[in-house]
């Protein structure tokens, strides 16, 4: 009896897996990952200069079943902030989205998320649980970027550098 | 034809009005910056000039080393341009001489400390930052390298003589206390601490630093 039974069972297994598998798979989370370094030269009141390194990371966390994302995240981080004899701030700003190369809209991680790694770290974790206003049928790129200011230095805020990520 | 002339006044009105409140919500407009920045400098030449035809003499004593009106006055002068640069009022004898007692006490405090930096140390970062300053085509650069320009001019060095002459002392003292600031924020009490919070510490810390060195005005 049992061993009538097992080979339909595997056949009927073998039917659903080959039936559902794509949806299964397609309902995994997909992130992208990127990360940038960036090296800026700034001025305090000595007149002399200073180059600063900061690294933007950006994930994005995407339903790959229809698109919709679940969580955009931005790291910005100077991991040297107490080697300078100025003070300055990383403030987590934007991540806009492109299709087929043309704008098309601006999300803002707003929601902080504490995250001290060394008191000589200065850095800014914002997170997003944002609408998604993406089609399931394309590719995207996602830019993000960040601005760091400081009242010391000239220039006295500059836009860090974008980190790139593809929604697919 | 009233109806026309009233629609012109209201006009003229809003056009005046928006241009008012343009002006009082963005006091300094491009043209404005630039031209406070070249009364800037300009000044910043004449006072340079100034007070390299002075004769040295010793003002003031600092945990017991001798400065002169010329590096306070220089120390000063350099303190303002930046201050005008960002439309802000010139710092005042009394605030320019606690910001200088500062400067001096912290250097004290990083010798005292043994974390004082080298001039080979000093010279190996400014030819480090002249290089990438050099070669970097990032647009934030260029206007650094436009304002390092018209600063060296104004005290008439050449970009050699900025390099080594200006830049490698500056470095020397600004990297001295740099390396007691990172023993300070590595320091057991701070290390785990965000950032802001022993930023607040240091600013108290140098104050303090400040407040307590033994001052004797030679004049």
């Amino acid at each position: 009896m049992l061993k009538k039974f097992f080979p339909i069972s595997f056949a009927i297994l073998l039917l659903l897996e080959l039936l559902f598998a794509p949806n299964i798979s397609h309902a995994k989370t997909h992130t992208n990952i990127s990360h940038d370094y960036e090296a800026y030269i700034v001025k305090d009141s000595d007149w002399i200069t200073w180059p600063v390194g900061i690294d933007l990371y950006m994930y994005i966390t995407v339903r790959q079943a229809d698109k919709v994302i679940t969580r955009e995240e931005l790291y910005t981080v100077n991991k040297t902030g107490c080697e300078y004899p100025f003070s300055f701030s990383l403030n987590t700003y934007t991540i806009k989205y492109y299709k087929n190369g043309a704008y098309l809209s601006t999300h803002r991680p707003s929601t902080p998320v504490t995250y001290i790694t060394s008191s000589c770290y200065v850095d800014d974790y914002k997170a997003n649980n944002p609408y998604s206003d993406l089609s399931a049928k394309y590719t995207y790129k996602a830019i993000g970027s960040s601005v760091y200011t400081s009242a010391d230095t000239i220039p006295s805020y500059i836009l860090v550098d974008t980190t790139e990520a593809v929604v697919d | 034809m009233k109806k026309s002339f009233l629609f012109v006044l209201i006009f003229a009105v809003i056009i005046v009005f928006g241009f008012t409140a343009y002006n009082k919500l963005n006091p300094v407009n491009k043209a404005d910056a630039e031209s406070i920045k070249q009364v800037a400098l300009k000044d910043f030449k004449e006072k340079t000039q100034k007070i390299n035809n002075k004769k040295a003499t010793y003002i003031i004593e600092i945990n017991g080393t001798k400065y002169t009106n010329k590096e306070f006055e220089k120390f000063k002068a350099r303190r303002d341009l930046a201050q005008i640069e960002d439309n802000k009022p010139a710092l005042s004898e009394k605030q320019a001489k606690h910001e200088f007692i500062k400067r001096k006490a912290l250097l004290d405090e990083a010798k005292k400390n043994k974390l004082y930096t080298t001039k080979e140390e000093a010279s190996e970062y400014a030819n480090h930052v002249r290089e990438i300053l050099e070669n970097s085509t990032k647009p934030s650069d260029q206007q650094v390298r436009e304002e390092i320009k018209n600063f060296r001019e104004a005290l008439g060095l050449t970009e050699d003589q900025y390099w080594n002459d200006y830049a490698i002392p500056m470095y020397q003292e600004d990297l001295t206390i740099v390396k007691l600031k990172k023993s300070f924020f590595n320091s057991m009490k701070w290390k785990h601490q965000p950032y802001n919070t022993v930023l607040k510490e240091w600013e108290n810390y140098t104050e303090k630093k400040a407040t307590t060195a033994s001052v004797k005005e030679l004049q």
